[in-house]
């Protein structure tokens, strides 16, 4: 590792970045053009975000609350979890006494916004022993804190929400567990989820995880805590669910980097306030749109309509969402925006496959925990065979009738077993319902197997082979 | 080299060895299994032979990478392969279980597979979620998947597995594992009768010969073990961890190098006979409770430190001068956590020595040599 890149924490860079990225808002448009006159490296994420307006003031509120309750967890007599996003926020906000920190967006985070990415990081986990072939949405964040770079210090123990639907996810979690000698706390995922021995397992498993984590922590469950959390959560699936169903129409007016700044924040923020503020933005402004027309691009139109059938392609400096919004194509909601609360818009003639909020008591607040926490993107679609129940080909078809693409695309970290796995089968599926699917080889996280530049141009030459834009507003 | 030797290797060496085509001639049946989480004394107690899966004699792997993507390990994708090449025609069933990611997949390329080249899948083929912790509620859930299991199993072959069955097969393969114990206790030895090569044909033997032909077979080796000379004057003794090996030449290629392989925690080898199967109490319950309790797996998640005592006692008792921690590519589970057994062995004195590898022939025979060389080295 570079020496320079040792001069800074990465959690305090993160909170810096997006802290002062918030304030920029409140700035003249001449003041926010001057400031990104001055840092250009940051120049066209700033961008981006500033074109996003008060979402994305919102947004940069949210990573900057997010990485301050993170970095500041110790000083302020709270014990720090390090955990992943399979695992719901929801799990540790309902504890007295406990931040978290989940791998993946504040990874995210550092690929959005670090010019340098998380490259060095990455590869200072490899050189303690996680293998190169390990997932990188993890091993950037992961990375800093086996090197000592996070101001949080060291966290107090390691949580394993999903044991079941990905390897790599929770072995970087076993490997920092062990590696920096903390307790390792699981959440076992059996492989089916539409069966009442499960949903008991699950209620059991959660218990017990309440238990080991207020005696190693001494943190206190707060029952109150929970209902309220639970409650808001309910509101924001409804609002998902909105965002969902306005991304059938055509032209779809929601812009592509909301759905990321809806998604994003979901992960670090579901059940709260500031939330339910990001997701009410994100809708009035496709309600806007909708009513006049126009798509969430930048022009207003519509030119394809793409659905990234995995996970979004997360380059340095937001480039994917940019690319898309500049050249006219709508981004549809994927598995990552699917969270299986009742009443959501593609679960119709599937409810069996959803979860219910039932906030009467202590015992129905944590069997819907348990169950938000079984249907998490992934913990839900990756935990069985591909074609199961309401597994991963089942959700994919399923979105794919719903908002009609007219391209989808494979888009994974090659540290991603599971998926890679059986995307060829997704792709052979998709193609036999007529759309045009196609397997991105690169990871989402790390351009050094494959720049952001090389894919782009491969996923353009693909649609204008292969899915030729039908809808030329 | 004795007789008996000679058909664990025949038996290790061979997909379909003479075992298995003896078994055939009979009518018997035969399910392949995927991982060690599998209890064996089921399928064993229906009166039906049960195989482990291999990857053993792949050529190629354009069946294998038609379904499966590029990152993935090359273990399960042999099966698909030799499975869509017609190799794996004596299984009469076969039972992937969720051992990790790759391995679970099996299932679902292996059947698609089958839509394109019809006869691949046996004809009995499931899918078996293993919790990844033991404690007790997991403990339970097991065992009721274990009996939901056996009701498939008498279903499609028309048999009955009986408590008395499970029972009798639990003490049979309990006294296999205790004699593969005692087969360690030889190899733990300051004079060690028996190279790594030949224990590991031994351990491969024990997962794909009759239960009942084992036994003796290892029995009668244990007795011409007392007799026969050391063969470890001078060489350095080595331990093998980490991911699936069933390729004895691998173990042969370390032993080039002036040592002698005494002890191991892979898969395929030392990982199936830890402990005993409690032959008291509900069959399902300590059968479940055997496998989830006993299994030196990464993919137990949040045991390491159970593991890494076990793997520091056994390098005690077994008085390594060095270890191979070796992982197949793109085994993150075992990859990753040979680097932090790495560091707890060093720290008792025990060098070691990464490697990834390709499973599969041998074909890069040239660089395990020189890294097991430069280990070697280090060990003086």
């Amino acid at each position: 590792m570079k020496r320079r890149t040792k001069e800074y924490n990465y959690d305090w860079m993160e909170k810096s970045t997006f802290g002062i990225g918030a304030t920029l808002f409140n700035g003249t448009p001449k003041e926010i053009a001057a400031t990104i006159g001055l840092v250009p490296t940051f120049a066209p994420v700033l961008q981006t975000i500033v074109k996003s307006g008060e979402v994305g003031r919102l947004f940069c509120l949210v990573a900057d609350d997010y990485m301050d309750r993170m970095m500041h967890a110790h000083e302020r007599g709270k014990k720090l979890v390090l955990t992943t996003f399979l695992a719901s926020n929801l799990l540790f906000d309902c504890f007295d006494g406990i931040e978290h920190c989940m791998a993946e967006p504040v990874t995210g985070y550092a690929s959005l916004a670090f010019r340098q990415c998380n490259y060095e990081y990455f590869d200072y986990g490899c050189e303690v022993g996680l293998t190169e072939t390990s997932c990188s949405a993890q091993r950037g964040s992961v990375g800093a804190f086996l090197a000592g770079l996070m101001a949080s210090g060291k966290p107090d123990l390691c949580v394993v929400g999903s044991e079941g639907p990905c390897d790599t996810n929770c072995n970087s979690m076993q490997f920092y567990a062990d590696y920096a000698k903390i307790p390792l706390i699981t959440l076992d995922t059996p492989p089916t989820l539409v069966d009442g021995r499960v949903e008991d397992f699950q209620l059991r498993d959660l218990e017990n995880m309440i238990e080991q984590v207020e005696k190693l922590t001494g943190a206190h469950f707060n029952e109150d805590k929970l209902r309220e959390l639970l409650t808001e959560n309910k509101k924001q699936t409804v609002m998902l669910g909105e965002i969902c169903e306005m991304c059938r129409l055509i032209p779809n007016p929601v812009s592509a980097i909301n759905l990321l700044f809806s998604i994003a924040a979901h992960i670090t923020h579901s059940g709260t306030k500031l939330y339910t503020s990001l997701l009410e933005e994100v809708l009035r402004l496709a309600k806007l749109n909708a009513k006049a027309g126009r798509a969430g691009t930048y022009s207003g139109k519509e030119k394809t309509r793409l659905f990234m059938c995995y996970i979004d392609h997360f380059t340095t400096d937001a480039q994917f969402y940019e690319w898309a919004m500049s050249n006219d194509i709508s981004l549809l909601v994927n598995m990552v925006f699917a969270f299986w609360a009742e009443g959501a818009p593609y679960s119709e003639g599937l409810e069996d496959e959803c979860y219910t909020t039932d906030t009467t008591n202590r015992e129905s607040m944590l069997r819907t925990l348990a169950a938000a926490n079984a249907h998490m993107p992934m913990n839900k679609q990756l935990r069985g065979p591909w074609n199961a129940k309401g597994q991963w080909l089942s959700d994919t078809k399923g979105l794919a009738k719903l908002t009609n693409p007219d391209y989808i695309n494979y888009a994974g970290t090659l540290g991603c077993r599971n998926s890679w796995s059986v995307n060829k089968l997704i792709q052979r599926e998709m193609e036999n319902l007529g759309y045009p699917c196609m397997i991105t080889f690169a990871d989402v996280f790390d351009e050094r197997p494959k720049s952001w530049e090389q894919v782009k141009r491969e996923m353009e030459e693909f649609m204008a082979v292969r899915a030729p834009g039908r809808r030329a507003a | 080299m004795s007789d008996i030797l000679k058909k664990m290797r025949e038996a290790a060496t061979t997909l379909e060895n003479e075992y298995i085509k003896k078994w055939k001639e009979k009518g018997g049946k035969i399910i392949g299994y995927s991982c060690t989480f599998m209890p064996v004394e089921i399928i064993h107690a229906a009166g039906i032979l049960p195989v482990r899966l291999r990857g053993l004699g792949i050529t190629s792997l354009a069946i294998g990478d038609t379904y499966y993507g590029p990152v993935v390990c090359s273990v399960p994708k042999c099966y698909v392969q030799l499975g869509g090449e017609g190799k794996y025609k004596f299984l009469d069933g076969a039972i992937i279980t969720n051992g990790c990611d790759s391995m679970r997949r099996a299932y679902d390329t292996w059947i698609e597979a089958d839509k394109d080249i019809p006869g691949s899948l046996p004809g009995f083929f499931e899918f078996m979620g293993v919790p990844h912790k033991a404690v007790d509620y997991t403990i339970d859930f097991y065992a009721e998947d274990l009996k939901m299991l056996v009701a498939k199993i008498e279903k499609h072959f028309q048999v009955k597995i009986t408590d008395e069955k499970l029972k009798k097969s639990i003490s049979l393969y309990n006294e296999g594992r205790l004699l593969l114990q005692k087969l360690d206790a030889l190899r733990w030895r300051k004079d060690v009768p028996i190279n790594g090569e030949d224990a590991m044909a031994v351990l491969i033997a024990s997962q794909v010969i009759p239960r009942e032909e084992f036994n003796p077979l290892l029995k009668a080796l244990l007795k011409e073990l007392e007799k026969v000379p050391a063969i470890s004057n001078g060489k350095k003794r080595v331990m093998l961890i980490g991911s699936a090996n069933d390729d004895i030449e691998f173990v042969k290629v370390i032993e080039e190098s002036g040592t002698v392989v005494v002890s191991d925690t892979v898969c395929f080898g030392a990982r199936t006979y830890v402990n005993q199967v409690d032959e008291k109490g509900d069959s399902f319950k300590v059968l479940s409770a055997y496998y989830l309790q006993n299994n030196i797996c990464p993919r137990m998640l949040g045991f390491y430190p159970e593991r890494i005592a076990y793997i520091q006692d056994l390098a005690r008792k077994s008085a390594v001068d060095g270890a191979v921690l070796q992982n197949v590519r793109f085994c993150d589970l075992h990859g990753s956590e040979n680097g932090v057994i790495e560091r707890d062995l060093e720290e008792i004195g025990v060098p070691c020595m990464r490697l990834e590898r390709e499973y599969g022939p041998l074909a890069e025979t040239g660089r395990i040599r020189m890294r097991i060389d430069a280990l070697v080295e280090r060990m003086r």
